[in-house]
């Protein structure tokens, strides 16, 4: 399939790309560096071939944040990005899901409440939402009780392929249930609760 | 309805001026000529606006807050018939003046979701989905009594064309995840009332164009693990009130074309081996000893060259011809020996005694061990501890250089190799839960396959009232 890129807001157009390149409306590049998981500054991609990879890449999560900001089914939550484009400090962050967040391809999202809290019920929603009306390579609803307090987390990532300039791509759209780095299932998306 | 050839006198005539009046006018006064109302909501309902009724409730876009920041919205309580006054255009856009008892509100809303709402408890909501303006062609007074969180989820350029004062009262906190730059055109002061703390875990340089002066009124410590060179152009000085030591374990070199080393009350040089002297020195003294100190007769060195002044005894002699005073002659005669008296010769001699000990070889080695001037062991950081503590390296295996977050430490952990390396560390530094690697979630709840799932519509689908309920399949 080809991805029919905006024109105002597709890379290719783009004679700069920095951190202020807009990918849709009110969505800039700056958005998917300061992930709180991944904060990193645009300054080590040098090379505009490099930025347009990212930027093109993270067009499609663009769009997907898009059409959940924009529909009255989550009026009441704010989609953020929690793991967005890494920055390896060395070496020793190689392969897999660093590669791929690495240039855009892999962002994971969080959804969080007017309280400032992550809603899990918009959260199995959303991921729902995106299963049956976007396309995309992977889909992770990744889960996890990581912090201190033994609490439970959740994150919606997103994964595209590689985005070339032509925005020919082909999507496998996967979906699949993680909690604590263990793969719970796959082609189907279960929702983890604190409680019964 | 009128026709061409209707006239309206006629016409109230006919049907009497009331009902005149209310022709053209039809019964359902929910109709209207463009056909926009009553809306596909209101079919088979009242007509009075639910908004109004408090079955539905108007707001604005404003979504979530962020993490940790919550938007404080106390909830609203809905409105009661008949003292919500909304009017409501075909399009959407809503004004209400809600006078509910306890649910008093104002709102302006934009069909979109942008506008802005007063509410009961004086909270004001300003919401703008797309781009906001302000302008303000005067001053502009913001007071805040309480909290306040901002957050930009792209860049910020904040420009002033005057001053930026900046008054803490509490902390001043920042965090850079990349670089910090700043570029002052003229001075540039800092004054900090106590200690200051600057750490660099890379490299750090300064330079400096003209004059750099480091005032201290304290003690000044240097301590460097590698090596140190000052090189300079120009002259140094270095002056103490009090004591200078240098010491270096291994080696200690002073070169210059013209060197001076002055005690002015007490000058001591020694050293178990070497050489001091020149092929130009002279050197004046009081004595000198062998290695072995005021051993008579064998203190153990050897004199080669012509001597000038006055022997107290030539024990022996080879050819004592030029001694004045010799008590015994083993070997050769003594020419003139006989012609002084031994009383004379303790008038022109040098004769000097009750000297203080030399430093014999023994004492040399001890004198570098021991004492206010032996050589210094110097050993910094010997195990890298403060090294590691500073960069945290080898705490957290070159994956983290700062303690990370919880936000950070979820995304490393997606790769295994770190949840290998560090994941223990991180729990007894209570930044992870210890039960990290379960595989087992608390509770489960809804599932959904890869096919699409079916969902019930949120507009309504055609007029019947029924097909609210039906569900789709996107």
């Amino acid at each position: 399939m080809i991805i029919l890129a905006d024109p105002v807001y597709n890379p290719e157009n783009q004679t700069t790309i920095n951190s202020a390149t807009k990918l849709g409306p009110g969505i800039t590049i700056a958005k998917f560096l300061g992930a709180y998981g991944d904060r990193t500054p645009f300054n080590h991609i040098e090379s505009l071939s490099t930025r347009k990879r990212i930027a093109r890449n993270l067009y499609p999560h663009a769009e997907a944040m898009k059409m959940i900001n924009e529909s009255p089914l989550f009026e009441d939550i704010r989609l953020i990005i929690s793991e967005g484009v890494f920055q390896p400090k060395n070496f020793i962050w190689t392969g897999g899901v660093i590669d791929e967040k690495r240039f855009g391809r892999l962002v994971y999202y969080q959804v969080i409440d007017k309280e400032g809290n992550i809603d899990f019920e918009k959260t199995f929603d959303i991921a729902e939402y995106w299963k049956d009306y976007i396309e995309f390579d992977t889909l992770y609803l990744d889960y996890d009780s990581y912090n201190p307090d033994g609490s439970l987390t959740a994150q919606i990532g997103l994964k595209f392929p590689e985005i070339p300039s032509t925005f020919d791509v082909t999507m496998k759209n996967n979906i699949e249930t993680w909690y604590n780095n263990n793969l719970m299932s796959k082609n189907e998306l279960v929702e983890i609760r604190e409680t019964e | 309805m009128t026709t061409k050839k209707d006239k309206i006198a006629l016409r109230e005539e006919k049907l009497g001026t009331g009902q005149e009046l209310t022709v053209g006018v039809p019964e359902n006064g929910m109709q209207n000529a463009s056909g926009d109302l009553p809306k596909r909501e209101y079919n088979y309902g009242p007509s009075l606006n639910k908004a109004s009724l408090g079955t539905k409730v108007n707001r604005l876009a404003v979504g979530g807050g962020d993490v940790g920041v919550s938007l404080n919205l106390s909830p609203q309580r809905p409105s009661q018939h008949p003292f919500n006054d909304v009017n409501e255009t075909p399009s959407g856009h809503v004004v209400e003046y809600d006078d509910t008892p306890g649910g008093e509100r104002i709102l302006i809303k934009h069909r979109k979701g942008a506008g802005i709402e007063m509410r009961a408890d004086g909270s004001v909501i300003i919401s703008a989905v797309n781009n906001k303006v302000e302008v303000t062609g005067g001053d502009q007074t913001v007071i805040v009594e309480g909290h306040g969180n901002l957050i930009y989820n792209g860049n910020l350029n904040l420009k002033v064309t005057g001053d930026y004062n900046v008054d803490v009262g509490g902390n001043y906190n920042v965090n850079v995840a990349g670089n910090k730059v700043e570029d002052i055109q003229e001075n540039h002061r800092t004054t900090v009332t106590r200690n200051s703390i600057y750490t660099t875990k890379e490299t750090r340089t300064t330079k400096t164009i003209g004059t750099h002066t480091d005032i201290m009124l304290s003690d000044n410590n240097q301590i460097v693990k590698g090596n140190q060179q000052n090189l300079v152009e120009g002259n140094i000085d270095i002056a103490s009130e009090d004591k200078i030591f240098v010491s270096g374990k291994e080696q200690f070199a002073v070169t210059s074309k013209v060197s001076n080393i002055t005690g002015a009350k007490q000058i001591t040089i020694f050293g178990n081996k070497g050489v001091i002297g020149g092929k130009e020195v002279d050197y004046t003294g009081k004595s000198y000893y062998g290695s072995k100190g005021e051993v008579e007769a064998a203190s153990n060195a050897i004199f080669y060259g012509t001597f000038k002044g006055v022997a107290t005894e030539a024990l022996r002699s080879v050819a004592a011809d030029t001694a004045r005073v010799a008590q015994s002659q083993t070997y050769g005669e003594a020419a003139t020996s006989g012609s002084i008296t031994a009383a004379q010769t303790s008038l022109t001699q040098e004769s000097i005694s009750g000297q203080d000990a030399p430093i014999t070889p023994d004492l040399v080695v001890d004198h570098s061990i021991n004492g206010s001037y032996a050589i210094r062991t110097v050993v910094i950081d010997a195990e890298d501890k403060l090294k590691n503590s500073l960069s945290l390296q080898d705490k957290y295996s070159d994956f983290f250089y700062k303690t990370p977050t919880i936000a950070e430490i979820r995304s490393a952990l997606k790769s295994e190799s770190v949840s290998n390396a560090i994941g223990n560390t991180l729990v007894s530094d209570n930044l992870l839960n210890p039960d990290y690697k379960s595989k087992t979630p608390p509770a489960i709840g809804r599932t959904a396959k890869k096919s699409a799932s079916s969902r019930f519509g949120y507009q309504p689908i055609g007029n019947a009232l029924e097909s609210r309920g039906k569900r789709f399949r996107p």
